[in-house]
Protein backbone atom coordinates (compact mmCIF):
# COMPACT_ATOMS: atom_id res chain seq x y z
CA UNK A 1 0.00 0.00 0.00
CA UNK A 2 1.30 3.35 -0.96
CA UNK A 3 1.70 5.77 1.89
CA UNK A 4 -0.73 8.65 1.97
CA UNK A 5 2.05 11.14 2.40
CA UNK A 6 5.73 11.11 1.85
CA UNK A 7 8.46 13.34 3.04
CA UNK A 8 9.72 15.69 0.36
CA UNK A 9 12.85 14.63 -1.42
CA UNK A 10 16.00 16.46 -0.72
CA UNK A 11 16.14 19.84 -2.37
CA UNK A 12 18.22 19.95 -5.51
CA UNK A 13 21.35 22.02 -5.55
CA UNK A 14 20.98 25.69 -6.02
CA UNK A 15 20.20 26.51 -9.65
CA UNK A 16 21.34 23.00 -10.62
CA UNK A 17 20.62 21.77 -14.13
CA UNK A 18 17.45 19.79 -14.41
CA UNK A 19 18.31 16.12 -14.76
CA UNK A 20 17.62 14.76 -18.16
CA UNK A 21 18.20 18.01 -19.98
CA UNK A 22 21.51 16.91 -21.29
CA UNK A 23 24.26 19.40 -21.56
CA UNK A 24 22.34 22.67 -21.11
CA UNK A 25 24.21 24.79 -18.64
CA UNK A 26 22.34 26.60 -15.85
CA UNK A 27 22.22 30.33 -16.12
CA UNK A 28 24.18 31.94 -13.31
CA UNK A 29 22.16 34.11 -10.91
CA UNK A 30 21.99 37.67 -12.16
CA UNK A 31 20.85 40.77 -10.33
CA UNK A 32 20.33 42.53 -13.63
CA UNK A 33 17.98 39.84 -14.93
CA UNK A 34 16.05 39.82 -11.66
CA UNK A 35 15.78 43.60 -11.79
CA UNK A 36 14.54 43.59 -15.38
CA UNK A 37 11.89 40.96 -14.61
CA UNK A 38 10.68 42.80 -11.51
CA UNK A 39 10.54 46.09 -13.42
CA UNK A 40 8.57 44.34 -16.16
CA UNK A 41 6.02 43.33 -13.52
CA UNK A 42 5.78 46.95 -12.35
CA UNK A 43 5.54 48.21 -15.92
CA UNK A 44 2.74 45.76 -16.66
CA UNK A 45 0.90 47.04 -13.58
CA UNK A 46 1.41 50.66 -14.68
CA UNK A 47 0.07 49.83 -18.14
CA UNK A 48 -2.96 48.15 -16.61
CA UNK A 49 -3.58 51.17 -14.36
CA UNK A 50 -3.32 53.56 -17.31
CA UNK A 51 -5.72 51.40 -19.32
CA UNK A 52 -8.13 51.32 -16.37
CA UNK A 53 -8.00 55.11 -16.12
CA UNK A 54 -8.53 55.58 -19.87
CA UNK A 55 -11.41 53.13 -19.92
CA UNK A 56 -13.15 54.82 -16.98
CA UNK A 57 -12.78 58.25 -18.57
CA UNK A 58 -14.19 57.04 -21.86
CA UNK A 59 -16.96 54.77 -20.61
CA UNK A 60 -18.12 56.35 -17.39
CA UNK A 61 -17.05 59.98 -17.10
CA UNK A 62 -17.37 60.88 -20.78
CA UNK A 63 -15.68 64.27 -20.73
CA UNK A 64 -16.74 66.79 -23.35
CA UNK A 65 -14.74 67.34 -26.51
CA UNK A 66 -12.77 70.57 -26.14
CA UNK A 67 -11.31 72.26 -29.23
CA UNK A 68 -9.47 75.53 -29.47
CA UNK A 69 -10.73 77.83 -32.21
CA UNK A 70 -9.16 80.91 -33.75
CA UNK A 71 -10.68 83.20 -31.13
CA UNK A 72 -11.79 80.92 -28.33
CA UNK A 73 -13.07 77.46 -27.56
CA UNK A 74 -15.66 75.06 -28.92
CA UNK A 75 -16.85 72.44 -26.43
CA UNK A 76 -19.20 69.66 -27.43
CA UNK A 77 -21.13 67.35 -25.13
CA UNK A 78 -20.84 63.61 -25.55
CA UNK A 79 -23.65 61.09 -25.41
CA UNK A 80 -26.34 63.79 -25.61
CA UNK A 81 -25.40 65.10 -22.17
CA UNK A 82 -26.95 68.41 -21.22
CA UNK A 83 -24.86 71.51 -20.58
CA UNK A 84 -26.11 74.11 -18.08
CA UNK A 85 -24.99 76.33 -15.23
CA UNK A 86 -22.54 78.39 -17.27
CA UNK A 87 -20.16 80.42 -15.13
CA UNK A 88 -17.36 82.60 -16.47
CA UNK A 89 -14.92 84.70 -14.49
CA UNK A 90 -11.66 85.77 -16.10
CA UNK A 91 -10.08 82.62 -17.50
CA UNK A 92 -12.20 80.32 -15.32
CA UNK A 93 -15.08 78.60 -17.07
CA UNK A 94 -17.34 76.26 -15.12
CA UNK A 95 -20.45 74.46 -16.23
CA UNK A 96 -22.54 71.40 -15.56
CA UNK A 97 -22.12 68.51 -17.99
CA UNK A 98 -24.86 66.06 -17.14
CA UNK A 99 -24.19 65.45 -13.45
CA UNK A 100 -20.53 66.42 -13.78
CA UNK A 101 -19.09 69.78 -12.83
CA UNK A 102 -16.45 70.71 -15.39
CA UNK A 103 -13.80 73.39 -15.07
CA UNK A 104 -11.85 74.65 -18.06
CA UNK A 105 -8.92 76.98 -17.58
CA UNK A 106 -9.19 79.12 -20.70
CA UNK A 107 -5.54 80.17 -20.46
CA UNK A 108 -4.06 76.68 -20.44
CA UNK A 109 -6.89 74.63 -21.92
CA UNK A 110 -6.78 72.23 -18.95
CA UNK A 111 -10.13 70.54 -18.32
CA UNK A 112 -10.80 69.31 -14.79
CA UNK A 113 -13.65 67.27 -13.40
CA UNK A 114 -14.65 68.82 -10.07
CA UNK A 115 -17.76 66.92 -9.14
CA UNK A 116 -19.81 65.14 -8.07
CA UNK A 117 -17.85 63.80 -5.13
CA UNK A 118 -17.83 60.16 -4.14
CA UNK A 119 -21.25 58.88 -3.11
CA UNK A 120 -23.00 61.82 -4.78
CA UNK A 121 -25.15 61.43 -7.88
CA UNK A 122 -26.75 64.84 -8.34
CA UNK A 123 -25.26 68.29 -8.82
CA UNK A 124 -26.75 71.72 -9.39
CA UNK A 125 -25.49 74.60 -11.52
CA UNK A 126 -22.17 76.02 -10.28
CA UNK A 127 -21.13 79.61 -9.68
CA UNK A 128 -17.60 80.87 -10.17
CA UNK A 129 -15.89 83.89 -8.67
CA UNK A 130 -12.42 85.31 -9.03
CA UNK A 131 -10.95 82.53 -6.88
CA UNK A 132 -13.59 80.17 -5.56
CA UNK A 133 -16.44 78.29 -7.15
CA UNK A 134 -19.45 76.81 -5.39
CA UNK A 135 -22.09 74.26 -6.33
CA UNK A 136 -24.46 71.83 -4.65
CA UNK A 137 -24.28 68.05 -4.51
CA UNK A 138 -26.62 65.41 -3.16
CA UNK A 139 -27.28 61.71 -3.40
CA UNK A 140 -30.45 62.41 -5.36
CA UNK A 141 -32.40 65.39 -6.71
CA UNK A 142 -35.12 65.29 -4.04
CA UNK A 143 -32.64 65.01 -1.20
CA UNK A 144 -33.23 67.06 1.91
CA UNK A 145 -29.55 66.83 2.70
CA UNK A 146 -27.74 68.57 -0.13
CA UNK A 147 -24.38 70.12 0.55
CA UNK A 148 -22.60 73.16 -0.80
CA UNK A 149 -19.19 72.27 -2.17
CA UNK A 150 -16.43 74.83 -2.70
CA UNK A 151 -13.42 74.64 -4.98
CA UNK A 152 -10.34 76.82 -4.77
CA UNK A 153 -8.97 77.44 -8.27
CA UNK A 154 -5.61 78.46 -6.80
CA UNK A 155 -4.86 75.42 -4.63
CA UNK A 156 -6.98 72.92 -6.56
CA UNK A 157 -8.72 71.79 -3.36
CA UNK A 158 -12.43 71.12 -2.95
CA UNK A 159 -14.31 70.76 0.31
CA UNK A 160 -17.79 70.69 1.77
CA UNK A 161 -18.68 74.28 2.56
CA UNK A 162 -22.01 73.70 4.33
CA UNK A 163 -24.88 71.29 4.73
CA UNK A 164 -27.75 73.25 3.23
CA UNK A 165 -30.88 71.06 3.45
CA UNK A 166 -33.06 71.15 0.35
CA UNK A 167 -32.01 73.22 -2.65
CA UNK A 168 -34.28 76.14 -3.66
CA UNK A 169 -31.91 77.99 -5.97
CA UNK A 170 -28.50 77.80 -7.55
CA UNK A 171 -25.65 79.55 -5.74
CA UNK A 172 -24.10 82.89 -6.63
CA UNK A 173 -20.65 84.05 -5.59
CA UNK A 174 -18.66 87.26 -5.37
CA UNK A 175 -15.23 87.33 -3.80
CA UNK A 176 -15.46 84.83 -0.96
CA UNK A 177 -19.18 85.38 -0.32
CA UNK A 178 -21.54 82.72 -1.65
CA UNK A 179 -25.32 83.03 -1.35
CA UNK A 180 -28.21 80.74 -2.21
CA UNK A 181 -31.76 79.88 -1.25
CA UNK A 182 -32.34 76.69 0.68
CA UNK A 183 -34.63 75.23 3.28
CA UNK A 184 -33.61 73.23 6.30
CA UNK A 185 -35.68 70.14 7.05
CA UNK A 186 -39.22 71.23 8.04
CA UNK A 187 -38.03 74.82 7.77
CA UNK A 188 -39.10 77.70 5.57
CA UNK A 189 -36.96 78.73 2.59
CA UNK A 190 -34.40 81.40 3.33
CA UNK A 191 -31.63 83.24 1.58
CA UNK A 192 -28.47 81.80 3.10
CA UNK A 193 -24.81 82.41 2.58
CA UNK A 194 -21.30 81.50 3.56
CA UNK A 195 -17.84 82.97 3.62
CA UNK A 196 -15.95 80.49 1.46
CA UNK A 197 -12.57 81.39 2.93
CA UNK A 198 -13.39 80.59 6.56
CA UNK A 199 -16.54 78.49 6.15
CA UNK A 200 -18.71 80.78 8.29
CA UNK A 201 -22.37 80.47 7.30
CA UNK A 202 -25.08 83.08 7.78
CA UNK A 203 -28.73 83.72 6.97
CA UNK A 204 -29.48 86.78 4.87
CA UNK A 205 -33.17 86.60 5.58
CA UNK A 206 -36.36 84.71 4.85
CA UNK A 207 -37.21 84.47 1.20
CA UNK A 208 -37.68 82.08 -1.66
CA UNK A 209 -35.84 83.30 -4.73
CA UNK A 210 -32.57 83.01 -6.58
CA UNK A 211 -30.12 85.54 -5.12
CA UNK A 212 -27.19 87.29 -6.76
CA UNK A 213 -24.35 88.92 -4.88
CA UNK A 214 -21.68 91.51 -5.51
CA UNK A 215 -19.36 92.62 -2.74
CA UNK A 216 -21.53 93.08 0.31
CA UNK A 217 -24.79 93.46 -1.59
CA UNK A 218 -27.29 90.61 -2.05
CA UNK A 219 -30.32 90.94 -4.34
CA UNK A 220 -33.01 88.38 -4.99
CA UNK A 221 -36.40 88.17 -6.61
CA UNK A 222 -39.20 87.10 -4.32
CA UNK A 223 -40.80 85.07 -7.11
CA UNK A 224 -40.32 84.32 -10.81
CA UNK A 225 -41.94 87.69 -11.54
CA UNK A 226 -40.37 89.79 -8.79
CA UNK A 227 -40.29 92.04 -6.88
CA UNK A 228 -36.63 92.45 -5.95
CA UNK A 229 -35.17 92.77 -2.49
CA UNK A 230 -31.74 94.08 -1.61
CA UNK A 231 -29.72 93.24 1.49
CA UNK A 232 -26.56 94.91 2.70
CA UNK A 233 -24.39 92.34 4.45
CA UNK A 234 -22.42 94.99 6.35
CA UNK A 235 -25.43 96.64 7.96
CA UNK A 236 -27.77 93.64 7.87
CA UNK A 237 -30.57 95.75 6.40
CA UNK A 238 -33.00 94.60 3.73
CA UNK A 239 -35.29 96.68 1.56
CA UNK A 240 -37.47 96.24 -1.50
CA UNK A 241 -36.11 97.61 -4.75
CA UNK A 242 -38.12 99.89 -6.97
CA UNK A 243 -37.71 98.52 -10.47
CA UNK A 244 -39.88 98.72 -13.55
CA UNK A 245 -40.79 95.07 -13.78
CA UNK A 246 -43.14 93.78 -16.47
CA UNK A 247 -45.46 90.88 -15.89
CA UNK A 248 -43.15 88.35 -17.51
CA UNK A 249 -41.15 85.50 -16.07
CA UNK A 250 -37.62 86.39 -15.05
CA UNK A 251 -35.09 84.80 -17.38
CA UNK A 252 -31.96 86.01 -15.63
CA UNK A 253 -30.64 88.26 -12.90
CA UNK A 254 -27.14 89.73 -12.79
CA UNK A 255 -25.48 92.14 -10.40
CA UNK A 256 -22.22 94.05 -10.67
CA UNK A 257 -21.30 97.11 -8.69
CA UNK A 258 -24.58 98.83 -7.79
CA UNK A 259 -26.29 97.92 -11.04
CA UNK A 260 -28.87 95.19 -11.37
CA UNK A 261 -29.68 93.73 -14.80
CA UNK A 262 -32.53 91.36 -15.48
CA UNK A 263 -34.51 89.81 -18.29
CA UNK A 264 -38.22 89.11 -18.42
CA UNK A 265 -40.10 87.14 -20.98
CA UNK A 266 -43.82 86.52 -21.40
CA UNK A 267 -44.93 83.08 -20.43
CA UNK A 268 -46.84 82.65 -23.69
CA UNK A 269 -44.58 80.63 -25.98
CA UNK A 270 -43.44 82.42 -29.12
CA UNK A 271 -44.25 85.86 -27.77
CA UNK A 272 -41.78 88.54 -28.78
CA UNK A 273 -42.20 90.81 -25.80
CA UNK A 274 -39.10 89.96 -23.83
CA UNK A 275 -37.32 92.78 -22.06
CA UNK A 276 -33.76 93.33 -20.87
CA UNK A 277 -33.58 96.11 -18.30
CA UNK A 278 -31.29 97.61 -15.71
CA UNK A 279 -31.69 99.70 -12.59
CA UNK A 280 -29.37 101.41 -10.13
CA UNK A 281 -29.68 99.78 -6.72
CA UNK A 282 -29.46 103.14 -4.97
CA UNK A 283 -32.39 104.59 -6.85
CA UNK A 284 -33.10 105.79 -10.30
CA UNK A 285 -35.08 105.05 -13.37
CA UNK A 286 -35.27 101.63 -14.91
CA UNK A 287 -33.45 101.61 -18.24
CA UNK A 288 -34.66 99.25 -20.91
CA UNK A 289 -31.76 97.87 -22.91
CA UNK A 290 -33.84 95.77 -25.28
CA UNK A 291 -37.52 95.11 -25.79
CA UNK A 292 -39.60 92.96 -28.08
CA UNK A 293 -37.08 90.17 -27.67
CA UNK A 294 -38.10 86.68 -28.66
CA UNK A 295 -36.60 83.57 -27.07
CA UNK A 296 -34.72 85.58 -24.47
CA UNK A 297 -31.94 83.84 -22.52
CA UNK A 298 -29.86 85.57 -19.87
CA UNK A 299 -28.86 88.33 -19.48
CA UNK A 300 -25.35 88.21 -18.07
CA UNK A 301 -23.49 91.27 -16.86
CA UNK A 302 -19.88 91.77 -15.76
CA UNK A 303 -19.95 95.43 -14.76
CA UNK A 304 -19.45 96.78 -18.26
CA UNK A 305 -21.15 94.61 -20.85
CA UNK A 306 -24.63 93.06 -20.82
CA UNK A 307 -25.02 89.97 -22.99
CA UNK A 308 -28.17 88.02 -23.84
CA UNK A 309 -29.46 85.50 -26.34
CA UNK A 310 -32.42 86.06 -28.63
CA UNK A 311 -34.22 84.31 -31.46
CA UNK A 312 -34.75 85.80 -34.90
CA UNK A 313 -36.30 84.49 -38.08
CA UNK A 314 -32.86 83.50 -39.31
CA UNK A 315 -31.86 81.75 -36.12
CA UNK A 316 -30.60 82.49 -32.63
CA UNK A 317 -27.92 85.04 -31.92
CA UNK A 318 -26.01 86.47 -29.00
CA UNK A 319 -26.33 90.20 -28.44
CA UNK A 320 -24.14 92.50 -26.39
CA UNK A 321 -24.47 96.04 -25.17
CA UNK A 322 -22.03 98.11 -23.19
CA UNK A 323 -23.57 100.11 -20.38
CA UNK A 324 -20.99 102.85 -20.72
CA UNK A 325 -22.42 103.77 -24.09
CA UNK A 326 -23.16 102.57 -27.56
CA UNK A 327 -25.90 100.57 -29.21
CA UNK A 328 -26.51 96.86 -28.94
CA UNK A 329 -24.34 94.74 -31.22
CA UNK A 330 -24.40 91.21 -32.51
CA UNK A 331 -21.76 89.05 -30.85
CA UNK A 332 -22.46 85.98 -32.96
CA UNK A 333 -25.14 84.14 -34.83
CA UNK A 334 -25.40 80.65 -33.43
CA UNK A 335 -26.42 77.18 -34.44
CA UNK A 336 -29.28 75.85 -32.36
CA UNK A 337 -31.03 77.52 -29.47
CA UNK A 338 -29.11 79.73 -27.06
CA UNK A 339 -29.79 78.46 -23.52
CA UNK A 340 -27.41 80.44 -21.34
CA UNK A 341 -24.92 83.26 -21.73
CA UNK A 342 -21.97 84.53 -19.68
CA UNK A 343 -19.57 87.43 -20.02
CA UNK A 344 -16.36 88.44 -18.29
CA UNK A 345 -14.07 91.19 -19.55
CA UNK A 346 -13.46 90.66 -23.24
CA UNK A 347 -14.72 87.07 -23.22
CA UNK A 348 -18.23 85.87 -23.90
CA UNK A 349 -19.57 82.32 -23.65
CA UNK A 350 -22.88 80.67 -24.34
CA UNK A 351 -24.51 77.27 -24.29
CA UNK A 352 -26.54 76.27 -27.33
CA UNK A 353 -28.77 73.26 -27.80
CA UNK A 354 -28.23 71.89 -31.28
CA UNK A 355 -30.17 69.18 -33.00
CA UNK A 356 -27.19 67.18 -34.15
CA UNK A 357 -24.80 66.92 -31.23
CA UNK A 358 -27.00 67.85 -28.29
CA UNK A 359 -25.28 70.69 -26.50
CA UNK A 360 -22.29 72.83 -27.30
CA UNK A 361 -20.50 75.59 -25.46
CA UNK A 362 -18.85 78.39 -27.38
CA UNK A 363 -16.25 80.75 -25.93
CA UNK A 364 -15.03 83.71 -27.96
CA UNK A 365 -13.75 87.24 -27.69
CA UNK A 366 -16.22 90.06 -27.60
CA UNK A 367 -16.13 92.20 -30.74
CA UNK A 368 -14.37 95.48 -30.04
CA UNK B 1 -7.40 -0.87 2.12
CA UNK B 2 -7.34 2.50 0.38
CA UNK B 3 -6.73 5.66 2.38
CA UNK B 4 -9.72 7.86 3.24
CA UNK B 5 -8.13 10.87 1.56
CA UNK B 6 -6.40 10.56 -1.78
CA UNK B 7 -2.70 10.84 -1.46
CA UNK B 8 -2.36 13.59 -4.05
CA UNK B 9 -4.51 15.89 -1.97
CA UNK B 10 -2.12 15.70 0.89
CA UNK B 11 0.95 16.05 -1.24
CA UNK B 12 2.96 18.98 -0.08
CA UNK B 13 4.45 21.50 -2.45
CA UNK B 14 8.08 20.78 -2.89
CA UNK B 15 10.54 23.53 -2.13
CA UNK B 16 12.72 24.58 -5.04
CA UNK B 17 15.40 26.86 -3.68
CA UNK B 18 16.94 29.11 -6.26
CA UNK B 19 19.30 32.02 -5.88
CA UNK B 20 17.94 33.64 -9.04
CA UNK B 21 14.39 33.47 -7.77
CA UNK B 22 15.46 34.75 -4.36
CA UNK B 23 16.91 37.82 -6.02
CA UNK B 24 13.75 38.36 -8.04
CA UNK B 25 11.59 37.94 -4.93
CA UNK B 26 13.70 40.37 -2.96
CA UNK B 27 13.43 43.02 -5.67
CA UNK B 28 9.69 42.45 -6.03
CA UNK B 29 9.21 42.85 -2.28
CA UNK B 30 11.25 46.06 -2.24
CA UNK B 31 9.15 47.43 -5.13
CA UNK B 32 5.97 46.30 -3.38
CA UNK B 33 7.04 48.14 -0.24
CA UNK B 34 7.80 51.33 -2.18
CA UNK B 35 4.53 51.14 -4.13
CA UNK B 36 2.68 50.63 -0.85
CA UNK B 37 4.15 53.83 0.55
CA UNK B 38 3.35 55.63 -2.73
CA UNK B 39 -0.24 54.35 -2.51
CA UNK B 40 -0.60 55.79 0.98
CA UNK B 41 0.95 59.12 -0.01
CA UNK B 42 -1.29 59.44 -3.09
CA UNK B 43 -4.39 58.45 -1.13
CA UNK B 44 -3.56 60.98 1.58
CA UNK B 45 -3.00 63.68 -1.05
CA UNK B 46 -6.26 62.85 -2.85
CA UNK B 47 -8.17 63.10 0.43
CA UNK B 48 -6.45 66.40 1.21
CA UNK B 49 -7.49 67.68 -2.22
CA UNK B 50 -11.06 66.74 -1.34
CA UNK B 51 -11.61 64.54 -4.35
CA UNK B 52 -11.44 61.14 -2.68
CA UNK B 53 -12.60 59.21 0.33
CA UNK B 54 -11.03 56.04 1.69
CA UNK B 55 -13.37 53.17 0.86
CA UNK B 56 -11.45 50.65 2.99
CA UNK B 57 -13.02 50.99 6.44
CA UNK B 58 -9.92 49.78 8.28
CA UNK B 59 -7.64 52.24 6.48
CA UNK B 60 -10.27 54.94 6.87
CA UNK B 61 -10.09 54.41 10.64
CA UNK B 62 -6.32 54.80 10.67
CA UNK B 63 -6.35 57.73 8.25
CA UNK B 64 -8.85 59.48 10.49
CA UNK B 65 -6.43 58.99 13.37
CA UNK B 66 -3.66 60.70 11.43
CA UNK B 67 -0.91 60.09 8.92
CA UNK B 68 1.49 58.39 11.36
CA UNK B 69 -0.99 55.69 12.52
CA UNK B 70 -2.02 55.10 8.91
CA UNK B 71 1.61 54.85 7.83
CA UNK B 72 2.45 52.51 10.72
CA UNK B 73 -0.50 50.23 9.96
CA UNK B 74 -0.11 50.12 6.19
CA UNK B 75 3.66 49.76 6.18
CA UNK B 76 3.49 47.29 9.06
CA UNK B 77 1.00 45.01 7.32
CA UNK B 78 2.93 44.96 4.06
CA UNK B 79 6.25 44.49 5.86
CA UNK B 80 4.85 41.51 7.77
CA UNK B 81 3.45 40.02 4.56
CA UNK B 82 6.76 40.59 2.80
CA UNK B 83 8.68 38.87 5.60
CA UNK B 84 6.29 35.93 5.40
CA UNK B 85 6.80 35.64 1.65
CA UNK B 86 10.55 35.89 2.14
CA UNK B 87 10.49 33.04 4.64
CA UNK B 88 8.62 30.98 2.04
CA UNK B 89 11.06 31.93 -0.70
CA UNK B 90 11.98 28.31 -1.36
CA UNK B 91 8.50 27.87 -2.84
CA UNK B 92 7.76 29.24 -6.30
CA UNK B 93 4.30 30.33 -5.22
CA UNK B 94 5.86 32.97 -2.93
CA UNK B 95 7.46 34.68 -5.94
CA UNK B 96 4.25 34.41 -7.95
CA UNK B 97 2.29 35.97 -5.07
CA UNK B 98 4.82 38.79 -4.73
CA UNK B 99 4.66 39.46 -8.48
CA UNK B 100 0.86 39.57 -8.40
CA UNK B 101 0.80 41.90 -5.40
CA UNK B 102 3.41 44.18 -6.95
CA UNK B 103 1.47 44.27 -10.21
CA UNK B 104 -1.78 45.14 -8.42
CA UNK B 105 -0.13 47.91 -6.40
CA UNK B 106 1.51 49.28 -9.56
CA UNK B 107 -1.92 49.31 -11.24
CA UNK B 108 -3.47 51.23 -8.36
CA UNK B 109 -0.59 53.70 -8.14
CA UNK B 110 -0.63 54.39 -11.88
CA UNK B 111 -4.39 55.00 -11.79
CA UNK B 112 -4.04 57.38 -8.85
CA UNK B 113 -1.17 59.30 -10.45
CA UNK B 114 -3.12 59.84 -13.68
CA UNK B 115 -6.25 60.78 -11.77
CA UNK B 116 -4.42 63.32 -9.61
CA UNK B 117 -2.65 64.76 -12.65
CA UNK B 118 -6.05 65.34 -14.25
CA UNK B 119 -7.00 67.52 -11.28
CA UNK B 120 -3.84 69.64 -11.19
Amino acid sequence: MAPATSSPPAAPPVDAPVPGQGESRPRPPSWLRALLISLAVVAAGFALGAAWYKYERAASIQPPVVKRTTDGWHITAQQQREFSGLGLNGTRLLWQNGASIEYLDLASGRLRLLGPGSGMRTTWDPAVGDRYSVWFEAERMESLAARAVAYDTRSGRRWTLAEIGSVRSYPAISGDVAVWCSAAALGSPAINGARVGNGATFEVGPGDGAPVVFGGLVVWAASWKGPFYAHELASGTSRPLVAGLTNGRLTGLALAGRTLVWGQSPEAPGSAAGVVATVDIDGGETTTLASGVSGLSGPAYDGRTVVWGERTASGDRVIGRRLDGGPAFVVAATDGTVKEVAVSGDTVAWIAATGASGYELIVMRLPR
Amino acid sequence: MSPAIPARRLRRTKPHPSVSRDRLLLLLLVELWLLNVADLALTRYSIWLGFATESNNVMDYFLSAGTVPALAFKVGIVTLGSLLLWRLRAYRVATVAAALLTGVFATVVAYQVLWILSLR
